[in-house]
């Protein structure tokens, strides 16, 4: 089998900060792009909205529903 | 087919097995974080995402599907495009305004297309493709 494919850089930044934006952006969603938030709202449709306003490619926004404290304890 | 890894995210030193897939129902991809649930049947994600894939999302076909307290939650299907790595492929997910959980959830409607392993020593989740 070839080589397994891997995160990029951007989604391995959500992994190593997924603790910090629950404590942050809990209950809302966050677009994520160069490593960075670069928006946070209560929809998807309005934080790549935001992205967009800045200038950035919807399509290089990863979009996260950030759970909150709560939500993570009744998952776990 | 390759595989693709994954690395978990973590809560107070606890594994999530979140993985970003791209979803759309036009032109272009929208990549959404989603929770590998094993427990759950079909994929969902809330209703806001199909807002944001433009789904009129009560047009969808109507199913009820237990969520964790026992209770009964309307979920509405539609056929979106899915991209996870470089594997696209075409499915109905579930959409519902009355999910309740903090995540959108990947089911096994999309993990029965792969040979999925947690592994919990190397932190990483990998999805290998079954051979068509």
């Amino acid at each position: 089998m070839k080589g397994a494919l891997i995160m990029n850089k951007n989604q391995e930044w959500v992994t190593e900060n997924f603790e910090a934006l629950v404590s942050k952006y809990g209950g809302k969603y966050v677009g994520v792009i160069n490593e960075g938030v670069i928006a946070a709202a209560m929809t998807p449709k309005a934080v790549l909205e935001e992205a967009r306003r800045k200038g950035e490619n919807e399509e290089d926004v990863s979009l996260l529903k950030v759970p909150t404290e709560e939500e993570l304890v009744c998952v776990l | 087919m390759r595989s693709i890894e994954f690395n978990y995210a973590k809560h107070r030193q606890r594994d999530i097995p979140l993985v970003p897939v791209s979803l759309r129902t036009g032109g272009k991809w929208s990549e959404v974080w989603a929770y590998v649930d094993s427990g759950s049947f079909y994929s969902l994600f809330d209703d806001k995402v199909a807002e944001l894939l433009g789904l009129d999302l009560l047009k969808g076909e109507k199913v009820l599907a237990v969520v964790g307290d026992g209770s009964f939650i309307p979920v509405y299907l539609h056929k979106v495009g899915m991209r996870i790595g470089i594997d696209e492929f075409a499915l109905k997910i579930g959409f519902s305004s009355k999910l309740g959980v903090g995540f959108n959830l990947l089911g096994m409607d999309v993990l029965d297309r792969y040979r999925v392993t947690f592994d919990n020593r190397l932190g990483k989740i990998i999805f290998e493709p079954h051979e068509e």
